[in-house]
């Protein structure tokens, strides 16, 4: 019974290598000619060749790739934070608390949720003329919490929900306060939740680009943006460029291996356990 | 021990408060401007009134009904796609092999970089002189100009396709996995073949999950930008000039603020509608 036909076995393991390829093919070419020497990148048959990091080099003393990449740290790592502090404490009341309104509220986060970026962008715009803060950190990671905290609130829900509440009942019966016990109790039995929510929302911010691109010039440009400086007039230096990419892509690629299931958690909105 | 409404107002209303100054407020101030004759860089313009004419204008206009028309088509086939290829490989994937971490790992790529990085990657594999897919079609005389007139909006799909094959395949796969084990036995001890058990077991329990994935990924697509932007610019000509890319083009770029506006409101709108499917399809689930 448990022994296969051997062509099947072959034509599944074929696919399983064809899936694999599918997707780390373009991530594998980004690598493959970020290391190329300039000339060679225009000769996608060149496959021997002696590997270099002139790309790399050019890359980090030519353009403002440190001043970006530190840009995009802080951006990333604050607006996570925000959001999943505003955002759990607002997912505990929903579930906590019995409302009439709790259904209303989940659901405009929701909207407010699928809006598209590229629709907000010219209000966004003028607003943050209007208030002088365009192009400034503090601006993107205000802008950010569109998605991230109505992001948070939607998932924690569904994390809070699965934890009974006599836990904390307990506690506020043994006299903490339901501060106390949120934090002492509840907190520690969610922060599985916590951590898949946050390496979501620093997945979703490193990465953004249309808010970066148009809301900033200088001083709040971070990482995606810097694509502009490689598409030229004269031509893309396709190995420059490439190492570009590899070098954005180092942190989110380490934390998709090293914690690669609470990505995929965030990633399905918590249908993975 | 139920908690006070002032207590549950103090936990929620900071998020909601937040939402509604960053996130409604510029909805309001979009519908104004899209009310209004606004065009930037004229000096000394004022922001005349016009009513509903931006609209009026926008559905009069053949570069909005192209606009309209691809990203239908775009949503569409990208989502059904991407749907297929995503549980297919969600289905061999849903195994035991030796490989497993390594072939999930790879599915998380497309989500890992950013769309503009993705939008450098597909412009260099497309390059018509000196791109890697030219290069293996080339011995058979096959080249094309992946982004010339003929093929730009089959391309910037393809590039789309595989981003959103990846979401596809992660929500199937946590689909499958979440499905009971006793199901298939009880179908295996009755003879099912295992066509027979993906088309009457598998398909019916992953339905709702289906369902919930296509309406996410209708509204992923209506997000998509980056990667087009980058590709294409929305060309050549109109081409692949998506919604997303109508708003940019009028309103970002050449000035035409208040009918930017307009165009990126009915997008929006879009978003809306999905969103109330998407609402009405997860019932009590909120």
């Amino acid at each position: 019974m448990r022994q296969r036909k051997p062509v099947k076995r072959f034509l599944i393991n074929l696919s399983l290598v064809l899936i694999f390829v599918y997707f780390s093919f373009p991530l594998f070419w980004m690598i493959w000619t970020s290391i190329k020497p300039r000339i060679y990148a225009y000769q996608p048959g060149k496959w021997l060749f002696v590997p270099t990091f002139q790309g790399y080099i050019s890359v980090l003393n030519q353009h403002r790739i440190n001043t970006l990449f530190w840009n995009s740290l802080i951006i990333s790592l604050i607006a996570t934070a925000v959001a999943l502090f505003v955002g759990t404490l607002a997912a505990y009341g929903l579930i906590r608390f019995e409302s009439r309104h709790n259904r209303k509220i989940t659901l405009f986060f929701l909207i407010v949720r699928f809006i598209p970026p590229i629709s907000l962008i010219i209000p966004l715009f003028f607003l943050g003329k209007t208030f002088g803060i365009l192009d400034s950190k503090r601006f993107l990671i205000l802008v950010y919490q569109i998605l991230c905290i109505t992001f948070t609130v939607l998932m924690m829900k569904g994390f809070l929900k699965n934890i009974p509440s006599a836990y904390e009942e307990a506690a506020m019966l043994e006299g903490c306060s339901r501060v106390k016990a949120f934090f002492l109790v509840t907190i520690p039995l969610i922060k599985n939740g916590l951590f898949a929510t946050g390496i979501f929302l620093f997945l979703y911010t490193w990465k953004e680009f249309e808010y970066a691109l148009f809301l900033t010039s200088f001083n709040g440009r971070t990482l995606p943006t810097a694509v502009q400086y490689f598409l030229a007039t004269q031509g893309v230096q396709w190995n420059e460029a490439m190492a570009y990419g590899v070098m954005s892509i180092i942190p989110v690629l380490a934390i998709a291996v090293a914690f690669r299931d609470y990505m995929i958690q965030g990633l399905t909105f918590g249908l993975s356990k | 021990m139920r908690g006070t409404h002032r207590e549950q107002r103090l936990l929620v209303m900071p998020a909601v408060i937040a939402i509604l100054i960053i996130g409604v407020t510029p909805i309001l101030l979009q519908i104004y401007i899209s009310l209004h004759d606004y065009y930037m860089g004229v000096p000394g313009q004022s922001r005349r009134f016009v009513g509903m004419r931006n609209y009026a204008d926008l559905l009069r206009s053949p570069s909005f009904s192209n606009s309209l028309y691809l990203t239908v088509v775009f949503t569409m086939v990208v989502t059904i796609a991407s749907l297929i290829l995503g549980l297919g490989m969600a289905m061999l994937i849903h195994r035991d092999f030796r490989f497993k971490t390594v072939v999930i790992t790879s599915v998380l790529i497309p989500q890992t970089i950013s769309p503009s990085i993705l939008g450098l990657i597909w412009k260099l594999m497309y390059n018509a002189e000196y791109g890697i897919f030219n290069y293996f079609l080339k011995p058979f005389g096959l080249e094309q100009t992946w982004l010339g007139r003929d093929l730009a909006f089959f391309s910037t799909t393809i590039a789309s396709i595989w981003m959103a094959t990846s979401f596809m395949t992660l929500v199937c796969l946590a689909g499958l996995q979440n499905l009971p084990e006793d199901v298939f036995e009880a179908a295996r001890i009755d003879g099912a073949t295992q066509v027979q058990a993906f088309r009457y077991i598998t398909l019916p329990l992953l339905k709702p999950v289906i369902g919930m994935a296509v309406l996410l990924q209708q509204v992923a697509c209506l997000h998509i930008f980056g990667i087009i932007y980058i590709l294409t610019g929305g060309g050549p000509g109109e081409r692949t000039n998506l919604l997303a890319m109508e708003v940019y083009r009028q309103g970002l770029n050449a000035g035409f603020v208040g009918y930017g506006a307009a165009v990126a409101t009915v997008l929006a709108l879009l978003a809306f509608i999905i969103s109330l499917v998407f609402i009405k399809m997860m019932g009590d689930a909120f």
